[in-house]
């Protein structure tokens, strides 16, 4: 229809002498190759969806645990799902090597029929197993797909895959020394993301691995707490700093926020950061506490957060160096100046208060400077983060109803008012 | 067409261990369940289920503690061997725990514990059992827990797991009513 309507144009165009003939085949050319880009692309999601979707249906079939069957037979059917995606991956890598849509989906479908069958297994065989081991040995075996098929989709499940051990295995345990093993894991599809960084950076696989990668450290980072729980504060404060940095390289700057997900994690979890510690509550628990040195320096805690404070310290020097980044972007610094306030807090009470300013001139200047370069989006940033500070301490202040209602009342006309002069402006800047 | 040769050898070696990993899970299982000896364990099931695999019954064992004197050296390992021997009645007994591998007996298995309580006679410890889960066709697994549960206000009726033990490792075989397999229970019940 589109593309009937677009003929029609180039056709009318050419008889009014607005382009030439040889515009008028450029034009066709552009919209027949588009179209057939297009087209690709669609047999690419398609095969991937429905290779996930034979994957899961079958691995639901298989948990009705067909039990009028032999063990025998139900061992035999368990293996078919598995012996098939094998099947087809190795048609895939000897006949059709180049096609995205067959090794997407035969990896696809081959990294959930090893979990299906392992699952069958266990079932068959009433094996306890735990879900650790289970996740671990699935993304083990599955772990050659993403290089030996090039499979963005298999390195996708594997990070899912990978990140679900950490939190199944990190968190809530007594021992999580299992849980550092994800860490060499994590490591070992970064050559992929690599690989999709150089080989097609505008790809759609690139921008969901730029997503799943630092959501994936955002939930890991914690299980490496241990004894000083405290330290992960700094840790995951010089990680947003990393992250926010890293959105201001060349390669992420001027794409949008829904493709730049390093500076979206970066900004929100420092945001996020702030205003969990702008209670009074972590403080005074940290406060007079005795640690010994020794210990400390040897903690994980102490030394992740060393080591992700000299990487954001690394990339901040290269970025300012640059002039890629100026101190209009305070969320590019606020893990430097986070660092000696998280460390006074054990010795002075002063620190909750210096948080507090600190949400607070990180909110105003937010506004202010959305509001000298016109960006709407970035004024009403920076007021829900004084917004979202004054309702943390609505929780912990004891102030009167009246109070409290006209702060809400006075943020609401804020609100309205920044909003109301910039579009004001803009329309004056139109005329 | 190197390095094609090369992935190709890649991906079969892959397959191969994709392949070997569920095959030695059975094959490992096979041996313990043709060649262990059979234990009868007492038990109380219910029902959860498993996101992956369908739903199955715990197995909750009667005989699921032991009680360590004060002067037995324990160093909270957190996997242990038990040792079983049968009782008078058929049923399996924990005869002691260990943390080193016994001598002298086939007859024992890995096993975890989830707590312990320590008195005067010294520090009870409660056992997780590596083959606590059974699982069932989906449709059957309610049924089974009913059907247990009666069986359980009814005195009279006895219910136990067949484990297969052999030198560490153990295989759940079924789960019997009053000597008749769970299976065999339920599809009674549901054609009532």
């Amino acid at each position: 229809m589109v593309k009937m309507r677009i003929e029609k144009d180039v056709d009318q165009l050419l008889e009014a002498g607005v382009i030439s003939e040889e515009t008028a085949v450029k034009i066709r050319d552009y919209y027949t190759q588009k179209k057939d880009g297009s087209a690709g692309r669609l047999f690419v999601i398609f095969g991937i969806l429905g290779a996930v979707l034979v994957g899961l249906g079958i691995l639901l079939i298989v948990a009705h645990n067909w039990d009028e069957l032999s063990k025998q037979t139900r061992t035999f059917l368990a293996f078919i799902p598995l012996v098939a995606s094998q099947g087809i991956c190795g048609y895939v890598l000897v006949r059709r090597p180049e096609s995205t849509a067959w090794r997407e989906g035969g990896a696809s479908f081959l990294f959930l029929a090893v979990g299906t069958c392992m699952a069958l297994v266990s079932q068959i065989y009433n094996i306890l197993g735990n879900l650790n081991d289970y996740l671990f040995t699935w993304m083990l075996l599955c772990l050659p797909l993403i290089y030996v098929l090039k499979s963005s989709m298999s390195s996708l499940f594997y990070i899912l895959g990978i990140s679900a051990y950490v939190i199944s295995s990190g968190y809530g345990g007594s021992t999580n020394t299992e849980s550092f093993f994800y860490w060499p894991m994590l490591l070992a599809v970064l050559p992929h993301y690599y690989f999709l960084y150089k080989s097609s950076p505008k790809s759609n696989f690139l921008t969901i691995h730029s997503w799943f990668l630092p959501l994936s450290l955002l939930f890991s980072l914690g299980t490496l707490s241990d004894q000083f729980g405290y330290f992960m504060f700094w840790a995951y404060s010089s990680m947003f700093g990393l992250f926010f940095l890293i959105g201001r390289l060349t390669f992420f700057r001027e794409r949008t926020l829904r493709n730049n997900s390093y500076l979206v994690i970066g900004s929100l979890g420092t945001t996020y950061i702030l205003l969990h510690l702008s209670f009074s509550d972590f403080w005074n628990s940290m406060y007079g506490q005795s640690i010994l040195l020794r210990d400390l320096l040897i903690s994980p805690e102490f030394i992740v957060s060393t080591l992700l404070s000299f990487a954001a310290c690394f990339l901040l020097v290269r970025l300012v160096r640059n002039r890629m980044i100026d101190f209009k972007e305070p969320f590019g610094f606020i893990f430097l100046i986070f660092i000696p306030v998280f460390i006074m807090g054990f010795w002075f009470p002063i620190s909750v208060i210096l948080i507090n300013l600190l949400v607070l001139l990180l909110g105003i200047f937010i506004v202010r400077s959305g509001a000298k370069s016109d960006n709407l989006g970035q004024v009403n940033f920076g007021l829900i983060i004084i917004a979202l500070l004054i309702m943390c301490r609505f929780f912990d202040a004891d102030l009167s109803f009246v109070v409290r209602g006209v702060l809400f009342v006075l943020l609401g006309l804020a609100f309205f008012v920044a909003n109301h002069r910039i579009l004001k402006k803009r329309k004056t800047n139109e005329k | 067409m190197k390095s094609k040769n090369l992935l190709l050898s890649l991906f079969l070696l892959s397959a191969a261990v994709q392949l070997y990993v569920p095959a030695q899970m059975i094959l490992s299982k096979e041996d313990v369940l043709k060649t262990g000896k059979e234990f009868r364990f007492k038990t109380r099931p219910i029902d959860p289920n498993d996101p992956f695999r369908g739903k199955y019954i715990t197995l909750f064992f009667e005989e699921n503690s032991f009680l360590l004197d004060r002067t037995a050296e324990w160093k909270n390992p957190s996997e242990f061997y038990v040792v079983v021997v049968e009782d008078a009645f058929g049923f399996a007994q924990i005869a002691y725990v260990t943390e080193e591998e016994p001598a002298g007996t086939q007859d024992y298995f890995l096993a975890s514990t989830s707590s312990s309580i320590s008195n005067e006679q010294g520090t009870t410890l409660f056992i997780d059992f590596p083959f606590s889960k059974y699982f069932m066709e989906e449709s059957k697994a309610q049924e089974a827990e009913v059907a247990v549960w009666e069986s359980h206000s009814d005195s009279t009726q006895s219910t136990y797991a067949v484990v297969a033990v052999k030198e560490g490792d153990s295989a759940l075989k079924n789960v019997f009513i009053n000597g008749t397999p769970i299976n065999k229970v339920v599809q009674e019940r549901m054609k009532q």
